[in-house]
């Protein structure tokens, strides 16, 4: 523990992620679909955040409007204090690159570099000059000392997936995003991920949003909230439970 | 059966979507077959139109030539005997146009005379302008003979119809120009204008002297009813001496139809080249369309299906395409003569019967089969093993490097069957065999280089601290050169492939061009003198040395004779390599010299005393020797006249023809020659502008001189090089477009990729500047290997070709290797650009989300 429980609470009058009335609508062959319908949502810094919600319900497009990736028709987004609104697409590149961490299902690693190339890539993108010692030592954290030459093609899903958690902590994020992380994965491996996942960001105050569909994972959460039909529908596990 | 229908029904089922990613796979099938039955049917019209205007081009049914002398009564009544009979005169010699008043020589240009007897022509009609009868124009008239000209001579000479000509002695008066004569064949050889006289007028010219380099040509129109080649035949047997060369109708344009053979086998080598290179887009599109229906034939052999039933499936589909890619292959080359006649018809010296030939499109349809199977087996039988298992695992690694073993042996019987049709099909197949072991070899080595650079590229990128440390950009482009399923391979070889033609045809080219333009052969002389007779050898020299800026005059007596005997066996039955063939083909001029040349270079041998009797010595080039399997104590018998001359080789030379210099295959020692009636030819060095100077002096005061200036047959003979060199150009290019298919196919078949790796750099923090900078490198990077290494083999080409082939000495110009390296990779970026900008363009979430 980096922090005493004085300086969470601290850091957690910081606001994260702000979400204020948040819209989205996209054209599709059928006509307008309206995917997010007026979220609202505030993030203290260090919380972790578990959303919750039926398939199509809007869970990852928040994920991917609050990373970034996702540009919304209406309302704010501000994450560490940065109004999306003010950048472009390169803009919230390189916010990414210095404040935000992704965790995905499918792991998204590039296929033709190794282990260790795969986690130095978002340290070197920052001019770290030592990035390929951070990178060593995420994937030590992670466990994969012994893996660090290996390519994707040669990993478990598990061991792709650790090398996917050493790449989003390794710049140190202040938010790190993960959706389903543990959907690929079986559950003995899935443990191990979300085990890892909240070592991590209790080391390292982390913010964290995870989706997810298993009940018993937002429940390690902090708070959890439950997304349907676009907008937030309830707040607390029990809420989710329900749904 | 059953299963053949079952997986046609499958096959069509798939189909359905369209052919959207076949436009590769159809165009490199459709380039090659187009660029081959292109070839072969333009040289079918060409041909056709020789073999129709075959009388028209000889001036007969037959005819028989000689040099120096006519034929004697016997032979005469020989030819007589086979029909009617034209007797011509044909020679080299200089026109001169007169002042009309002073009478002084106002012009003056190199011609080839010909004189014709009332016959003449005996097929064909001769056109004139004004129209008038060619007798009338030719004869005597007010005590001057009439001669009909080439137009060419209006402003050469600047003449008119009236104005007064001088050929040798004879004053003749232009009567008529000649717009088209049926006997003319055009060919590099021809040296100057016609001037066309009757033959009465020729005594007049007083240049038939004895050894004036004379043609009698007698055109025979058979009319005893027997077939022109049986008499052809016979008056071989019957006059086994006479000297004469008999042609018959299929003899008529010889030197053009092999000329014509020659670059047919040009095209349609290139067109080889073409679907070579094509074939490797072929295997490329093979693979990729196959690699994306991964999933397809894993959930279909999850479901039961065997893996025979998948290859038919896939060989079904494959088997349509390339039928749809040679059939529009077939349709542009049976084009080709359309095409040709609309634009350059009327550069052909014969009128070529455009039109569908059947046996060129079999030709390129059976190649297009075999260079389709044998590119899309190797992907086919691979997409055979695909295992179910790939429906669960993201990741298989290569399943299966080789093939199963039946597959290998199907691709190499194709393999074999692919060369052994280039070679068999082939008008020459030992050339053809050589193309084929090049384009193995090429291959080889290419697949060599192109491995080369990927070991490098991993070793680069792989070494921590290496160039690629800090440089994310940079390793992921080197990482795209060796990743599996990377485009260097079929990048390298089929661009490579282009580009390194390429490459070699511009370095020949300008390798020839600075050895005429002088760069090299310093020693070149600037005019040729030929038939000087040898009374005015004295006068001549003193003529030349007197004109300004002449700084060398070489005098050599010449003869033209014929080998008949090599070391005492009939020269056609002995055993002659090719290189040294040409030295029996035909009269070739023989000198004698009681003194070594000083361009000489003794190899074997001593040179004769100056005083030489006894028996007839011989000095020989050294490699027409070597061809002949000729050494020192030797024989070699020539006819001269008729009269068998046999000497003993004293000597061999190392005659470097390349110089430009004056040199002969044959010289003999003086006493051997004796009382023949030999010219003198002579050669001037001089300095530039002095040629005018002295060519007006030699022509006023010795009209039977013939003189050709160097500058004015090089340039000729540039602009034919000029013009060869551009067709090579655009049939290499043809090549380069089907390596540039091949390129946009690879970038194509990347693209997936490359929307998926811009989408997670983007998301690790890299901007579009980031992304763009990776793969200009990566494109960059493919560019630069693919350039240096067709450069590389390229210049080696070029070199070997020119040191070992044309025997010249060879420059490498930086200039044209670092051109095409330059726009090797200017092409691959400008490919790889257009790619990544769709790749930017692409938003990263609906491709984040979870499936």
């Amino acid at each position: 523990m980096n922090d005493t429980p004085h300086n969470l609470d601290a850091a957690r009058h910081q606001t994260a992620i702000g979400l204020d009335d948040v819209h989205l609508t996209l054209e599709g062959p059928a006509g307008q679909v309206n995917i997010l319908r007026g979220v609202s949502l505030t993030v203290p810094q260090g919380e972790a955040l578990g959303v919750v919600g039926p398939s199509g319900s809007g869970k990852t497009t928040m994920l991917m409007v609050t990373a970034g990736l996702e540009r919304i028709t209406a309302g704010t987004v501000t994450v560490a204090g940065q109004d999306y609104a003010a950048l472009d697409e390169d803009g919230l590149a390189l916010f990414r690159r210095d404040n935000i961490g992704i965790v995905f299902q499918s792991f998204h690693l590039i296929p033709t570099m190794s282990a260790l190339e795969n986690v130095a890539v978002p340290l070197e993108f920052a001019g770290r000059t030592d990035a390929f010692d951070q990178a060593e030592a995420q994937l030590e954290a992670v466990g994969l000392g012994h893996r660090m030459g290996h390519y994707p093609g040669q990993l478990s899903g598990g061991e792709q997936q650790r090398v996917a958690l050493a790449r989003a902590f390794a710049v140190k994020p202040k938010l790190l995003l993960a959706d389903e992380p543990t959907g690929n994965l079986d559950g003995a491996t899935g443990h191990q991920i979300i085990d890892l996942l909240f070592e991590l960001h209790d080391t390292s105050n982390t913010t964290l949003m995870l989706i997810t569909h298993d009940m018993k994972l937002a429940g390690r959460c902090d708070r959890v909230v439950r997304i349907g039909d676009g907008v937030i529908a309830g707040e607390g596990l029990n809420t989710a439970a329900a749904e | 059966m059953s299963s053949f229908s079952l997986a046609a029904r499958y096959a069509f089922r798939e189909l359905r979507s369209g052919l959207g990613g076949f436009r590769i796979f159809i165009a490199c099938l459709a380039l090659g077959v187009a660029a081959i039955a292109g070839a072969g049917s333009l040289n079918q019209a060409i041909q056709t139109g020789l073999e129709e205007d075959a009388q028209l081009l000889l001036g007969g049914d037959l005819q028989a030539r000689m040099t120096y002398r006519e034929v004697n009564a016997e032979e005469r009544a020989a030819l007589d005997a086979a029909g009617d009979v034209s007797a011509l005169i044909s020679m080299r010699s200089m026109a001169r146009s007169v002042d009309n008043t002073s009478g002084e020589t106002r012009e003056r240009t190199l011609i080839e005379l010909k004189a014709v007897d009332g016959f003449y022509p005996l097929y064909g009609a001769l056109t004139l302008s004004p129209a008038l009868p060619l007798q009338d124009v030719l004869a005597q008239q007010d005590g001057y003979w009439g001669t009909a000209v080439d137009p060419v001579l209006k402003s050469r000479l600047d003449i008119t119809v009236g104005d007064i000509i001088r050929v040798g002695e004879a004053s003749l008066e232009v009567r008529a120009f000649i717009d088209k004569e049926p006997d003319r064949v055009i060919s590099f050889a021809t040296a100057g204008p016609r001037v066309m006289i009757a033959r009465g007028a020729m005594a007049e010219t007083e240049l038939i002297q004895p050894g004036s380099l004379i043609s009698n040509i007698y055109n025979v129109r058979v009319t005893n009813g027997l077939n022109p080649d049986d008499i052809r035949e016979s008056l071989k047997n019957d006059f086994p001496d006479a000297g004469w060369r008999l042609r018959g109708l299929r003899q008529a344009a010889q030197s053009l139809e092999i000329f014509l053979d020659n670059v047919t086998l040009f095209l349609t080598l290139v067109g080889l080249t073409a679907l070579l290179t094509g074939g490797i887009g072929v295997a490329n599109a093979s693979r990729a369309y196959l690699d994306g229906r991964m999933t397809t034939i894993a959930t279909l052999k999850c479901l039961g299906a065997p893996g025979e039933l998948i290859f038919i499936i896939y060989a079904i589909q494959l088997t349509v395409l390339s039928v749809i890619g040679i059939a529009l292959g077939l349709l542009i080359g049976a084009g080709v003569p359309y095409i040709a006649a609309n634009s350059i018809g009327g550069m052909l010296p014969v009128d070529a019967q455009f039109g569908l030939y059947v046996e060129p499109l079999i030709k390129a349809a059976v190649f297009g089969v075999l260079s389709a199977a044998v590119f899309a087996l190797w992907p086919l039988a691979k997409a055979r093993d695909i295992p179910a298992v790939a429906l669960f695992r993201q990741f298989l690694g290569d399943i299966r490097r080789w093939p199963r073993k039946r597959y290998l042996i199907g691709l190499t019987v194709l393999g074999i069957a692919l060369a052994a049709f280039t070679i068999l099909t082939a008008d020459r197949p030992s050339f053809a065999f050589f193309f084929v072991a090049g384009a193995a070899i090429s291959m080889v080595l290419f697949r060599f280089a192109a491995g080369g650079v990927m070991k490098l590229a991993a070793n680069l990128s792989n070494k921590r601290g290496g160039v690629t440390s800090g440089r994310p950009t940079l390793r992921l482009a080197m990482a795209n050169l060796y990743r599996p399923g990377n485009p260097t391979t079929s990048v390298v070889l089929s661009l490579g492939l282009g580009l390194s033609v390429l490459v070699c045809i511009a370095l020949l080219e300008a390798n020839l061009n600075a050895q005429i333009n002088g760069e090299l052969p310093d020693q070149a002389p600037s005019m040729f003198f030929i038939d000087i007779q040898p009374p005015q050898t004295e006068e001549f020299e003193a003529i030349v040395e007197a004109q300004d800026g002449v700084e060398k005059v070489t005098l050599a007596s010449m003869i033209r004779g014929r080998i008949t005997k090599i070391d005492g066996v009939r020269a056609a039955d002995a055993a002659i390599t090719p290189e040294a063939r040409w030295a029996i083909r035909g009269e070739r001029g023989i000198s004698q010299s009681k003194v070594m040349p000083d361009n000489a270079h003794l190899v074997e041998g001593d040179w004769w005393s100056t005083d030489h009797e006894g028996d007839n010595l011989l000095s020989l080039d050294a490699e027409v020797a070597q061809g002949m399997g000729l050494g020192i104590g030797d024989t070699l018998t020539v006819s001269i006249l008729g009269r068998e001359i046999t000497a003993e080789v004293a000597n061999l030379r190392d005659v470097r023809w390349e110089s430009g210099a004056m040199n002969f295959a044959l010289i003999f020692s003086p006493n051997a020659l004796r009382g023949a009636p030999g010219m003198y030819i002579a050669t001037v060095n001089s300095e530039d502008g002095a040629e005018e100077a002295i060519e007006r002096a030699v022509v006023d005061a010795m009209p039977n001189v013939t003189i050709v200036q160097v500058r004015e047959a090089l340039e000729i003979l540039e602009q034919v090089l000029g013009a060869l060199g551009t067709a090579v150009r655009v049939t290499a290019a043809v090549a380069l477009v089907a390596g540039a298919l091949v390129l946009a196919g690879a970038i194509a078949a990347g693209h997936a990729r490359r929307i998926y790796e811009s989408v997670v750099l983007k998301v690790l923090g890299a901007t579009r500047a980031d992304v763009l900078k990776a793969f200009i490198f990566e494109y960059c990077l493919l560019g630069l290997a693919t350039g240096t290494i067709a450069a590389v083999v390229g210049s080696l080409s070029a070199w070997a070709v020119l040191i070992f082939v044309m025997k010249i000495d060879w420059i490498l110009f930086p200039g044209i290797v670092g051109g095409v390296i330059a726009a090797c990779i200017t092409v691959t970026l400008m490919a790889g650009f257009a790619g990544v900008w769709r790749a930017l363009g692409i938003k990263a979430a609906p491709l984040l989300r979870n499936d």
